[in-house]
């Protein structure tokens, strides 16, 4: 009968299994923002081979995306690159980056509660 | 937004209700003058549809942040597999859903009030791992997950005791009976045995949510933030609850406790007399428990917004 189909032991089995499955060990501050980035905010850089964004906590990569544009705001062409880990992002640009001032804008979602925040910041190619 | 929160708040309405009743009844604190046999089922079945909604909001949730997150809803498969919140979402619906079934195969197989206070218990709880209730770093986070979860409950139990309460005021008022009135004044002299520790227990976890989420310095931060201005509300909310509270407490039970006495042999004229007690009891349980709904209106909300101590 299914009213009492489940006894005591299968329902500590159960508390037990849950508590577990959602004890994921995640670093959280309620949204992701960003801690570090590379090249760092306003910096004069000689040449850049990757773009590394460190979130707040674990973002959710398939639904965060970072964006290159160059001082006309045209899009840069970035590629994608394995993050170093589950709270940031990384990318290179496909090409060279000529001198100029480049604007990162970069979108994260939260892995544990979904909000999604945004942001950008320039460096500057010398 | 306004979708995600209206989700958010009928799965907060459905679990937290279901668990709450289903512990009261678990626990043999229900009091009522009818047959336990008679009102099983109709419960059950009320309880049974309560679940279905709450597994049907999930649904909605879940597609309306794939909605927002990655702009389309067929979107929901990534956001259940790539993102822990899609996954407890997933795991809640999954767990509402059995229960749901439990309650309504309990109609005729008999009390499953254990196992469905297991399943819906572990759907409460599943909140906290879906929204803030994780925030905080190192140790800090976990004092906010104990926090949390420690709130959920106990504010699934006041709850639970609150349409207890109004189901068995409705009745007496309907009834009128010496019987009715009495079960009435048993099930408030039952919940003011435990109800001073939920609210005490209530007060202290939110403080500590409070205290993680607003920042060193809560006062400021409530008053810059939309974030700060809906706990406010909350909290208002609180306040008049605990003030209906204590007259349900210190007058109202009394009072009845008076009428019930004096109409012990004394007749029509002595029921009559205790008539604006009644009327006035169920009023303002009915009115408490509106406002608890309300609270999980406002923290439907909060879920959405940005607490004012996460770094900018």
């Amino acid at each position: 009968m299914l009213g009492g189909w489940m006894t005591q032991r299968t329902r500590m089995t159960l508390l037990t299994v849950t508590a577990t499955a959602m004890s994921w060990s995640t670093l959280a501050l309620a949204h992701a923002s960003l801690r570090a980035a590379d090249p760092t905010p306003n910096a004069t850089v000689g040449a850049v081979r990757r773009i590394h964004l460190q979130f707040s906590e674990t973002i959710a990569e398939r639904f965060s995306s970072l964006r290159l544009t160059d001082t006309d705001g045209n899009p840069v062409p970035l590629m994608s690159l394995p993050a170093r880990d589950a709270s940031s992002l990384d990318a290179m640009p496909t090409s060279r980056l000529a001198a100029g001032v480049y604007t990162v804008s970069w979108t994260a979602v939260s892995t544990d509660d979904g909000h999604r925040t945004s942001g950008s910041y320039s460096f500057t190619v010398r | 937004m306004v979708l995600s929160d209206l989700a958010r708040f009928v799965q907060f309405a459905c679990a937290l209700s279901v668990f709450g009743l289903a512990a009261w009844q678990r626990a043999r604190l229900r009091a009522t003058p009818a047959p336990a046999g008679g009102e099983e089922p109709r419960w059950l079945a009320l309880y049974a549809v309560a679940c279905l909604l709450g597994a049907a909001a999930g649904i909605g949730w879940l597609l309306a942040e794939a909605q927002t997150i990655g702009g389309t809803w067929t979107a929901l498969g990534a956001v259940i597999v790539s993102t822990r919140f899609g996954a407890v979402g997933a795991l809640r619906v999954a767990l509402l859903a059995l229960a749901a079934l439990t309650a309504w195969a309990g109609r005729r197989a008999g009390s499953p009030w254990g196992t469905l206070g297991v399943l819906t218990g572990a759907a409460v709880l599943s909140f906290v791992w879906s929204g803030h209730g994780t925030a905080g770093a190192g140790p800090l986070r976990g004092l906010h997950t104990i926090a949390d979860a420690l709130h959920l409950v106990c504010a699934a139990i006041w709850i639970g005791a609150l349409l207890m309460l109004s189901a068995v005021g409705v009745r007496a008022v309907a009834v009128r009976s010496p019987q009715s009135s009495h079960a009435l004044w048993l099930a408030l002299s039952r919940f003011s045995g435990i109800g001073p520790g939920l609210i005490g227990l209530l007060a202290v976890t939110g403080f500590v949510n409070s205290w993680i989420l607003l920042g060193p310095a809560p006062w400021a931060a409530l008053q810059r933030s939309l974030y700060g201005w809906v706990l406010i509300a909350k909290l208002a909310l609180f306040a008049l609850m605990l003030g209906l509270g204590w007259r349900h407490r210190y007058r109202s039970s009394p009072a009845l406790a008076r009428v019930l006495s004096a109409g012990a042999g004394a007749g029509a004229g002595a029921a009559q007399a205790g008539e604006p007690v009644l009327d006035c009891l169920r009023a303002t349980l009915l009115i408490e428990t509106l406002l608890a709904f309300l609270v999980l209106a406002a923290v439907a909300v909060l879920g959405n917004l940005e607490p004012p101590a996460s770094p900018s």
